[in-house]
């Protein structure tokens, strides 16, 4: 009952702030209101027990990508002005925003989206060692690591037996190192290949 | 330690559980706990941060008047104590004003908002043995994500006022904050590689004698700052540059834009960014020496410990337990240290200009983190496991080769850049002046 209030709560701050960052008539505000909806989406992310996700979430998002675009705003040359926030293009940008709604959607209906865990990937199989080296059994690692239910203190009042086990991070670390370690290269190297790419073009 | 009973009781499930059974019905007790304890949680860190922060002001004021050769403030109650309420009473009575052309929403949010990620990042401090908010898995990645949020109220702060220097300080603040960042983060990656875990807690254990549950100390067994110290000192400055202390308060230099972004301010909203300050100092202080000086762990070496265990031999679970009693007061006390260093920096070290404050970020604290988290991942594999006088030993070798061509480097570099410049600290050649000028 009461995940399900924070969900409505959650969902309603996000697509609320989503509303207002196209009907609102200030660039900067817009972009105000689409920080709101991000946190809003990291919330929904430590709701589903994604801990790390949401705060890379709030790191990325919040703290860096909507930081850029504040700083995009501020270097035009209208900072305060107030402005119709459609002009000539806005046909075909509604076009094409609604073509990707439909996508999105199709691609949301469509989709076979496991509604449990599904399998531990091999690189995960048998058992993960924890701070100190020793080894956990796998039940405990996988626990959710936001849950509210399970605290620092035990039942006794005592500290409990282990540190609170880093699953997300853990798990998402070795499959990382593992089973997508192209992919991070790759990524890796992209982001590079945009940091000097930067750095040329900043230098001319 | 009546302290500690009064903390822990009021932080243990079972105690909150057998108050509240008379008084809720059976069904919504879990629920009510769960409520009860977040409160209480909340209240006691509030408490914390409220107290620390009003005589964090007192103690500034006091210990950068001796570095500066006076006697602070002393006319209000003994030592001058007093001081913060009358302060705080003279802030609350200002008038409160708004500058008729601010945007009025985003300029009264922005100082609201300005002080909940100074709180926030507080939930995850680790202040004792089981004494902590929310233990989260992701404890120090929480801390630096509210940490970098606090960009968004001050980018308001200085929109909404419609102030052209509120808007340079603005955005000095947001250029610099998103800089330094990348410092903090990395240095602190290699401390969290040797500990392998993010959550608090587990920092803390990671550092000292008492083991989980009173066992064996986890690895490295070592304070961090013993075996990063080059991390430590980036992270001090790195955190400095974050919450905008002196030398680095660039954003608000008020010999070249009045106040920066909270020039419009006046009365309790600008206190409000006060309060954000010292919120922002004081949490900052507790995460560093959770970070690097050990947290609750006592300031005695594991290796004594464990070979004070040892001639113990069966009362040594009772020694760790003693120990770690005192849990609460080694946190205090190494978190009033790191608070007082801030202040130290304050007191001695006069400000960097805007451009010297961004190429010491990006040209000097970040190559040198990326370097100390390479050794640091290459030696933590080496030692991985072994003794804490094995991991200390291996450090100390790599921190001294590390800050010898570092210092060779600096050496090179500066003298490389003073030929190229006119040298004032020697006389200007002088031509030789002839009879008949003269």
């Amino acid at each position: 009952m009461t995940e399900a209030a924070v969900f409505f709560f959650l969902a309603s701050v996000t697509l609320g702030s989503a509303f207002a960052v196209v009907l609102s008539r200030t660039v900067l505000v817009s972009a105000l209101w689409l920080i709101l909806s991000f946190i809003g989406v990291a919330g929904m992310y430590a709701l589903m027990g994604a801990s790390f996700l949401a705060v890379t979430q709030v790191l990325i998002y919040v703290g860096a990508i909507s930081v850029l675009l504040l700083f995009a705003i501020m270097l035009t040359h209208d900072v305060m002005g107030e402005q119709r926030p459609m002009n000539r293009q806005w046909p075909i940008a509604s076009m094409v925003t609604f073509g990707l709604f439909v996508v999105l959607g199709i691609v949301m209906f469509r989709a076979d989206w496991p509604l449990t865990g599904g399998e531990v990937p091999p690189a995960l199989g048998g058992v993960i060692a924890d701070a100190s080296g020793v080894a956990i059994p796998r039940a405990e690692a996988e626990a959710p690591a936001f849950s509210i239910a399970d605290d620092i203190v035990a039942d006794d009042g005592q500290v409990t037996a282990a540190v609170r086990i880093p699953g997300t991070v853990a798990s998402l670390g070795r499959s990382l190192m593992t089973e997508h370690l192209l992919a991070f290269e790759v990524i890796s190297i992209v982001l590079l290949v945009a940091l000097i790419g930067a750095i040329v073009i900043a230098r001319d | 330690m009546i302290e500690q009973i009064f903390l822990q009781s009021i932080f243990s499930r079972p105690w909150v559980t057998e108050r509240l059974a008379h008084l809720v019905p059976e069904a919504s007790l879990g629920f009510a706990v769960e409520v009860t304890m977040s409160v209480l949680k909340a209240t006691l860190i509030i408490l914390i941060i409220q107290i620390g922060m009003l005589w964090g002001t007192w103690l500034e004021r006091k210990f950068i008047g001796r570095i500066q050769d006076r006697l602070g403030p002393n006319r209000v109650g003994v030592f001058g104590l007093g001081q913060p309420i009358a302060d705080m009473v003279k802030i609350l009575t200002k008038e409160d004003t708004t500058p008729t052309a601010a945007h009025r929403w985003v300029y009264n949010l922005g100082s609201l908002l300005i002080v909940p990620p100074a709180i926030l990042g507080f939930a995850v401090v680790a202040l004792d043995q089981g004494l902590i908010a929310t233990d989260l898995s992701v404890g120090f990645l929480f801390f630096i994500a509210i940490a970098s949020t606090s960009v968004v109220p001050i980018f308001m702060a200085g929109w909404g006022s419609r102030n052209k220097y509120a808007l340079l300080g603005a955005m000095r603040a947001v250029a610099q904050i998103v800089s330094y960042e990348i410092p903090q983060v990395l240095s602190v990656v290699g401390v969290l590689l040797l500990a392998g875990t993010l959550s608090m807690q587990g920092l803390a254990y990671a550092q000292g004698p008492l083991g989980l549950d009173g066992g064996s100390p986890a690895f490295p067994g070592v304070w961090f700052i013993f075996i990063q110290p080059i991390a430590f000192v980036i992270f001090v400055l790195a955190t400095t540059a974050e919450i905008e202390r002196t030398p680095f308060d660039v954003p608000e230099a008020e010999s070249e834009i009045i106040a920066g972004y909270h020039t419009e301010y006046s009365g309790i909203k600008f206190g409000m960014f006060y309060l954000a300050l010292y919120f922002a100092t004081i949490s900052s202080a507790a995460v560093a020496s959770v970070l690097f000086l050990g947290g609750w762990q006592p300031p005695i070496p594991t290796e004594l410990v464990n070979w004070l265990a040892n001639r113990a031999g069966e009362d040594a679970g009772e020694l760790r337990a003693s120990l770690g009693s005192l849990g609460w007061l080694w946190m205090s006390l190494k978190t009033l240290f790191m608070v007082l260093i801030f202040m130290w920096f304050r007191g001695t070290l006069p400000r960097l200009r805007a451009d010297q404050l961004m190429a010491f970020s990006w040209k000097v604290l970040v190559p040198i983190s990326l370097i100390n988290l390479l050794a640091a991942g290459l030696v933590g594999k080496l030692v991985y496991t072994r003794t804490p006088i094995v991991v200390f030993g291996a450090f100390a070798i790599t921190n001294v080769i590390l800050l010898a061509a570092l210092f060779w480097l600096i050496g090179w570099w500066s003298q490389r850049r003073s030929a190229q410049q006119i040298r004032f600290d020697q006389p200007a050649p002088v031509a030789p002046m002839s009879a008949e000028s003269a």
